[in-house]
C-alpha cells in the first residue's frame, strides 16, 4: 500500500480537479486492492466481495468531498473501506462469520500504520550513505535487478550487492537501537 | 453489473471538486439552517421588544459569546467527524470550555446575590418556552447538516449525528438570543444547555438511523 501512495493520491487530486481518466484509473486500481483487501478479512465470501467492492467504490466516489489533499489517501480510501466492511458484516449478521484471526484486522488502522512504517523506513533511509540509499531503494522497495540498478546509479554489480548488505545491516542495527530506546 | 462498468458510469462526467469543497458545503447547509430558524423566530416570538436597549448591556452580549462559543468549537469537530480518516484529538476541550466558563460565571452570579433571589435568577420569567424554542429552532439547521453528511464520510454515525445536534441547537440559540429577554448568565446556562442537550441525544438517535452508509 504504501508504494503506491504517491500515484494513488496523483490520480486522486487529478479526479478531484475533475481529470476523468484519472478518476477511471484510481477505481480500477482501488477495485483490484479492496478485492484482495476483502478476500483476506473474508474468507469463502466470493460473492459478497464483488459487491462490497462496488459499493465501497461508490463511497469513494460520492463521498470524495471528505478527502483532505494534505493527508495520505491510502489512510483515507481504507478508513471507508473497513466502514464497509463492518457495515457488511453488522447488516449481513449470521450469514457471516468473522474468522477469530482477523478480528484484531477489524479494529487496526493497516494503512496508516504502514504508511507510519514507510515514514519511519524513509526517515532511517536518509541517515544511510548515498550509495547503500540508492542500491536498497531500487532492487528492495522498487523492485529492479541488480543489473538494472548497476546501470542507474553507476556502481558495479557487484557493489549494488555489497551495499545493500552494508544498508539492511545498518538499518537493521538502528531500528534495534530505535526499539531498544523505546523501552 | 461489473465492476469495469461501474467504474466507466461514475467516471462519466467527472465534476471537479473544491479544495475546501468540506468547509463549504457545512457552511452553505448551517447558513441556509439559521436562516430558515431566524425567519421562523421572526414570524412566531419576534425580536425582543428592547433589542436596542439591551444591546448596550453585557449579558445581551455574554449570550452570543457563548452561544457562538459553543458552534465554532462544535463546527472544528463536526468537519472532523465527516472525515473517516481522521479523530477529534483534543477538540473536544474548546467544546467544554465555553459551557466551564459560563458555569462559573453563573456560579459566580448566584454566590453575589441574596439567597431569596437566587431561584428568580436561575428560573427568569421564561424558562419553559427557552429550551423548547432552542430545540424546535435547532430542526432546520440540523437538516441542513444530514442533508451535508450524505456527501461525507462519518464512520461514527451516533457521535456524528450527537455532535450536528450540539452545532444546530447552539446556532439555533443565537437565533433565539434575538427575542430572549434574560439577563443573567445563571438562566442561560442553565436553559440553553438543557436546549442543547436535548438535541445531543435527539441528534445521537437520528444519526444511528441517518448517518449510516
Amino acid at each position: 500500500m504504501t508504494a503506491s501512495e504517491p500515484r494513488l493520491k496523483a490520480l486522486m487530486i487529478q479526479g478531484l480537479e475533475g481529470d476523468a481518466a484519472a478518476h477511471n484509473r484510481l477505481l480500477g486500481e482501488l477495485a483490484r486492492m479492496l478485492r484482495s483487501y476483502y478476500a483476506k478479512r473474508m474468507a469463502g465470501l466470493t460473492a459478497d466481495i464483488e459487491d462490497l467492492v462496488q459499493e465501497t467504490l461508490i463511497a469513494v466516489h460520492t463521498r470524495r468531498e471528505s478527502y483532505d489533499r494534505n493527508r495520505a489517501f491510502t489512510a483515507w480510501a481504507f478508513s471507508i473501506a473497513r466502514y464497509k466492511m463492518v457495515d457488511a458484516f453488522r447488516s449481513r449478521g449470521t450469514r457471516v462469520a468473522i474468522p477469530i484471526e482477523d478480528i484484531d484486522d477489524l479494529f487496526a488502522d493497516d494503512a496508516s500504520d504502514g504508511i507510519a512504517a514507510g515514514v519511519a523506513i524513509e526517515r532511517l533511509m536518509a541517515e544511510l550513505p548515498a550509495n547503500q540509499r540508492l542500491s536498497i531503494q531500487h532492487t528492495k522497495i522498487e523492485g529492479l535487478s541488480v543489473e538494472e540498478t548497476a546501470n542507474r546509479t553507476g556502481l558495479s554489480a557487484s557493489n549494488v550487492k555489497i551495499s545493500v548488505h552494508r544498508g539492511l545491516k545498518a538499518l537493521m542495527a538502528r531500528v534495534r537501537k530505535g526499539d531498544a530506546d523505546a523501552n | 453489473m461489473q465492476t469495469d462498468q461501474l467504474i466507466d458510469q461514475l467516471s462519466q462526467g467527472l465534476r471537479p471538486v473544491l479544495r475546501h469543497a468540506l468547509a463549504a458545503r457545512l457552511g452553505i447547509a448551517l447558513t441556509l439552517g439559521a436562516a430558515a430558524a431566524f425567519a421562523f423566530l421572526l414570524a412566531t416570538l419576534g425580536v425582543r421588544p428592547d433589542f436596542g436597549a439591551a444591546s448596550a448591556t453585557a449579558p445581551f452580549w455574554m449570550k452570543w459569546a457563548f452561544t457562538l462559543g459553543v458552534a465554532c468549537a462544535s463546527f472544528l469537530i463536526v468537519r472532523r467527524l465527516g472525515q473517516p480518516d481522521v479523530g477529534i484529538g483534543w477538540r473536544w476541550l474548546g467544546l467544554i470550555t465555553p459551557f466551564a466558563v459560563g458555569l462559573m460565571m453563573g456560579i459566580g452570579e448566584l454566590m453575589l446575590a441574596p439567597p431569596e433571589q437566587r431561584g428568580a435568577l436561575v428560573l427568569g420569567r421564561t424558562a419553559p418556552i427557552c429550551s423548547v424554542a432552542i430545540v424546535g429552532l435547532a430542526v432546520p439547521v440540523f437538516a441542513g447538516l444530514i442533508w451535508a453528511f450524505g456527501r461525507l464520510a462519518p464512520t461514527k454515525p451516533v457521535v456524528a449525528g450527537a455532535m450536528a445536534g450540539v452545532l444546530a441547537s447552539s446556532l439555533a440559540a443565537s437565533v433565539y438570543a434575538f427575542t430572549c429577554p434574560e439577563q443573567t448568565v445563571a438562566f442561560m446556562i442553565t436553559w440553553y444547555t438543557l436546549g442543547m442537550a436535548a438535541c445531543a441525544v435527539a441528534g445521537a438517535f437520528a444519526g444511528k438511523r441517518w448517518l449510516q452508509w
